[in-house]
């Protein structure tokens, strides 16, 4: 069996079979032998996402989420490729914020969790605000190395043609450091995920973080797994979003050696 | 008439690796290069030519010494000197277009000047067609050309090359090398070219500066008569190629004998 493009359905049903394999297994084990407390049955879990998608729950909690993360991420990637380009150009601004930035990076931000809450509450701000520290940091990273690892060679070529300091940052600097800062895009978005939801459980509760903790709470298991696989399915979007933005940013970064 | 170009008891001094003291990279370089004159630097590798060449772009600045460029001292690079690079140094970023007007935006040309002069720089170094190619997607040689093209963009009254083909296979550089020679025929220009090819130098130059090493100078000053235009293959069948050929070899292996002494 071909399809269109000439590739094999064979490996796709032979994948797929182990799939559902797996599902009814898990099935079968949990009608059996495990207790519904600690793992729900794959039915059970459809049944809660239909639960949740009818009564609208999962929407307006996603939507919550999504658009703390939205505002908090924004405001991660405006504010660090400003300073993240801004230390890798100048060597005293790096060498005097290195260390801070360093340290900031390594310790788990979301420790900040009482502090932000006395400065912010238990609002929105709080959240946006937990969202932008927690992934504000590697794309400063990025952004910094990314500057600071431009070939000679460029800075040369500006310079010969007269660019001056605008010219240079807009035309070579910045372009040739794009494909560079997407990894620390990827790592700050992964990392504000994680903010979102720590900040909606540990705040006032909302969002997907809310479902997590109050079904948890009530040992509803097989909701729980709803705004768990829904942030999985988020996470897993917004990365091949962000990978179709790269693509459309640097077209000629396509098939070449990385 | 004034030169187009003219260096002035030119010296370049580096600090030593100690970076106690400082050693001489050239030594009292003087020479001019008339209006639409070619002249070539050539030299053993360490002669300070490349030097020379950045320093007359305003890349790197003399530690004593001028260079007049019409009439104008050279302080820093400016869009008089079109500077072409041994390893083309375009921007994997920018379409071949895109890199061919660079320093026409740098410069700050409106929009129909920069697309008028793209055209015609195109059709120049024959690469209509390809203008929306990235540089990865055509080959070395017509990296080169892109390179060859945004320099000549500008409309400089100086083109400087240093070693345009080093980079480059054998029969890419011979393919060039012509294609250039016919460039240079189309839009002549005043030209310092370096290289440590000897065919390259007489094939191209009106006059060639062969350089001697440790400190860099000039050793002789070699005139170049071959009429022009020049066809590749008759003026290397000619008695007067061979013979500069056997003159240029004598004074730089001279010369490096006395580095191997």
């Amino acid at each position: 069996m071909k399809t269109h493009k000439g590739k094999s359905y064979g490996p796709f049903l032979r994948d797929m079979s182990v799939h559902v394999l797996v599902l009814v297994i898990w099935e079968i084990a949990c009608r059996t032998v495990i207790p519904p407390i600690y793992l729900p049955a794959p039915s059970s879990i459809v049944t809660a996402f239909i639960a949740t998608a009818k009564s609208g729950e999962l929407a307006t909690q996603l939507g919550q989420t999504v658009s703390v993360l939205a505002l908090g991420f924004f405001l991660a990637l405006v504010t660090g490729m400003m300073l993240g380009v801004a230390m890798g150009a100048s060597r005293v601004l790096s060498r005097l914020l290195d260390p801070y930035i360093n340290a900031l990076n390594a310790m788990p931000t979301v420790a900040l969790v009482p502090l932000v809450v006395i400065w912010l509450g238990l609002g929105y701000e709080a959240k946006v605000f937990l969202t932008w520290i927690v992934s504000f940091f590697s794309i400063v990273i990025s952004a910094q190395t990314a500057v600071q690892n431009i070939p000679h060679a460029y800075l040369d070529t500006a310079r010969a043609f007269a660019s001056g300091p605008f010219a240079t940052l807009n035309k070579v600097i910045i372009p040739a450091s794009i494909p560079y800062f997407v990894s620390g895009i990827r790592l700050g978005l992964a990392r504000g995920l994680v903010g979102v939801v720590v900040a909606e459980m540990f705040t006032a509760l909302s969002g997907l973080g809310y479902m997590v903790t109050t079904y948890g709470n009530t040992f509803r298991i097989n909701f729980v797994f709803v705004p768990i696989i829904t942030l999985a399915f988020l996470s897993v979007f917004l990365n091949a979003l962000l990978r179709m933005a790269e693509r459309r940013l640097t077209p000629w970064n396509r098939g070449r050696a990385r | 008439m004034v030169p187009a170009l003219e260096v002035r008891s030119l010296y370049k001094q580096f600090p030593t690796q100690d970076g106690e003291g400082f050693h001489d990279v050239l030594v009292d370089v003087n020479f001019t290069a008339e209006a639409g004159e070619f002249v070539s630097l050539i030299g053993p590798s360490g002669c300070g030519k490349t030097t020379l060449l950045r320093i007359v772009h305003g890349l790197e600045t003399a530690t004593t010494g001028e260079i007049i460029c019409n009439g104008m001292e050279v302080k820093k690079p400016d869009h008089r000197r079109g500077l072409v690079f041994q390893h083309f140094n375009l921007f994997p970023w920018r379409t071949v277009v895109e890199n061919i007007i660079y320093g026409l935006e740098v410069r700050g040309d409106d929009r129909g000047r920069r697309m008028d002069r793209a055209r015609l720089m195109l059709d120049l170094v024959g690469l209509s067609g390809f203008e929306n190619h990235y540089p990865h997607e055509i080959s070395g040689g017509m990296q080169q050309r892109v390179g060859i093209a945004r320099a000549l963009a500008l409309d400089p009254e100086v083109l400087l090359m240093d070693e345009p083909f080093g980079a480059l296979d054998a029969i890419t550089r011979e393919k060039l090398q012509r294609d250039i020679s016919a460039i240079l025929e189309r839009q002549p220009k005043t030209t310092l070219f370096v290289t440590h090819n000897m065919d390259e130098a007489i094939y191209f130059s009106d006059r060639i500066l062969v350089f001697g090493t440790r400190p860099g100078r000039i050793i002789e000053e070699v005139k170049v008569s071959l009429p022009r235009p020049r066809q590749a293959d008759t003026i290397r069948a000619s008695q007067e190629f061979a013979e500069l050929r056997t003159h240029l070899w004598q004074l730089l292996s001279k010369e490096m004998q006395r580095e191997d002494a």
